[in-house]
């Protein structure tokens, strides 16, 4: 597999080129994950966990170099068109956590379960306090029912070790050759 | 497990501008969205085209999703109504007795209104409704209260109707795309209705909170004329709203105002219509060509 490209011939470079489709894994599972806000459910309270932004996390822990903090802005994008969100919300809040998280796995010294499980708990805590920040900036201030939103956010941090799994197993499957 | 490397390039050239490519790229990406965010501030209709259209793609689809989760409810509720029957249906009944004669004035009321009205050759509204639809998703899981429903401009529905069950007030048309719309819902912190309390006529702002419960405040300070259990409707000020629909029903007075639940119960939500706004917003002002701008 290792031929220069100026050697392979036409269809040889289409199976290479072709052979990168794992790298966007990553990002297809948080889209998928995005249309879970598209389920034919009507609440009065909001009850879907933020399962794009748990995929997110998932990744990072397991394949930083996946996920790479620009990546945040066409996913986010993506998520804020899916979701009804104002388009631009996780596209911002999402790369500032990748790069706060970048950060952090710089300072670290060893890394776990335990300890990537409260990376995600901050990561959560930080974009939903964004999120609700930035909407109460753009609707000018209004009474906004901040225990729903934490009963949520309690609800996803909670989420994460299930979520890991599932990207875990992915991985597993088609990420390591 | 031991953090592994790429955190220090080392001395090839070549990954220290890899890295420093990617923080210019990762700030450049933050700038980026705080840019998109702030334009679509200014403007919430900016990017609706996108949305409409994965909304249009998605809500035939859904739709048909729904029915098998709309016919279980009503099975559980079917089953739900046996439990403590008897004594509901004595509730119901004592209710009912104490309503007839009220029903009876309501009835010679809505005579004398008419005669009266016809004394006065006052016009009564024309038709309003223009479509009803499914509704189809409530986008359950953001900090956004919206809802999906499947009629769009093919229907006639377009931005800034009103939307209304039976029961009572569900929200207003934000987005509307071919086959799909998307709805303001009155429990969303961005929404303002106008609203009267039945019992005395004082108007009152109803507020979402994006949570399941309403925020009413009254326009008058000193007072707070809520008590639980009142009935608050539409007042038709503002003119998106028509008048008299039910809004809100008051839980809980707090220091300030009230807390009230829908009136049209979210979870209960099947169909719903599309109105025409009360009276729909004046034309915009043409603005004067600037002079020099206008070369062709």
């Amino acid at each position: 597999m290792n031929i220069p490209w100026q050697q392979m011939g036409g269809g040889e470079r289409v199976l290479y080129i072709a052979a990168g489709w794992r790298r966007f894994l990553p990002a297809a599972s948080i889209l998928i994950a995005g249309l879970a806000h598209f389920a034919p459910i009507v609440a009065s309270l909001p009850v879907m966990p933020d399962l794009p932004l748990l995929f997110l996390l998932a990744w990072r822990a397991y394949r930083p170099e996946l996920v790479p903090a620009w990546a945040g802005l066409p996913l986010g994008l993506a998520i804020d068109v899916l979701s009804g969100y104002p388009v631009g919300l996780s596209g911002t809040l999402w790369p500032l956590m990748l790069m706060a998280h970048d950060v952090i796995d710089r300072r670290l010294v060893m890394r776990d379960a335990r300890s990537d499980g409260l990376i995600a708990a901050l990561g959560i805590l930080a974009v939903h306090l964004g999120q609700m920040g930035v909407l109460e900036w753009i609707s000018d201030g209004t009474a906004f029912s901040h225990a729903s939103s934490l009963v949520l956010i309690g609800l996803t941090i909670l989420l994460f070790p299930l979520v890991a799994r599932i990207s875990a197993r992915i991985e597993r499957q088609w990420l390591i050759a | 497990m031991a953090q592994s490397g790429r955190r220090r390039p080392g001395f090839s050239r070549r990954a220290q501008f890899g890295l420093f490519i990617g923080y210019v790229l990762s700030i450049a990406s933050v700038i980026a969205g705080a840019l998109i965010l702030l334009f679509s501030r200014a403007d919430p209709q900016h990017f609706a085209v996108a949305r409409t259209t994965v909304a249009d793609v998605a809500a035939p689809i859904l739709s048909v999703l729904r029915s098998p989760i709309v016919g279980t409810e009503r099975a559980m509720s079917a089953v739900a109504d046996y439990f403590g029957a008897i004594d509901r249906n004595r509730r119901l009944e004592a209710e009912l007795t104490a309503a007839r004669p009220r029903l009876v004035k309501a009835q010679l009321l809505e005579r004398e209104n008419k005669r009266l009205r016809d004394l006065l050759s006052l016009a009564e509204p024309n038709e309003r409704r223009i479509a009803a639809a499914r509704i189809v998703t409530s986008a359950p899981g953001s900090v956004v209260r919206t809802a999906l429903i499947a009629a769009g401009a093919r229907q006639g529905v377009a931005v800034g109707q009103p939307v209304r069950a039976p029961a009572g007030l569900v929200g207003r048309v934000i987005e509307a795309g071919q086959g799909s719309a998307r709805v303001l819902m009155i429990q969303d912190s961005a929404s303002r209705v106008p609203a009267t309390l039945v019992r005395d006529g004082t108007p009152a702002l109803v507020t979402g909170t994006n949570g399941a419960y309403l925020d009413v405040r009254t326009v008058i300070t000193d007072r707070n004329p809520f008590r639980a259990g009142d009935l608050l409707v539409t007042s038709g000020a503002g003119g998106v709203f028509p008048p008299d629909v039910p809004v809100a029903v008051i839980v809980e007075r707090t220091q300030e105002g009230a807390i009230a639940r829908p009136a049209a119960r979210p979870e209960r939500l099947d169909h719903v219509l599309i109105e025409r706004p009360y009276a729909p917003p004046p034309p915009k002002p043409v603005p004067p060509p600037a002079p020099g701008n206008t070369a062709p």
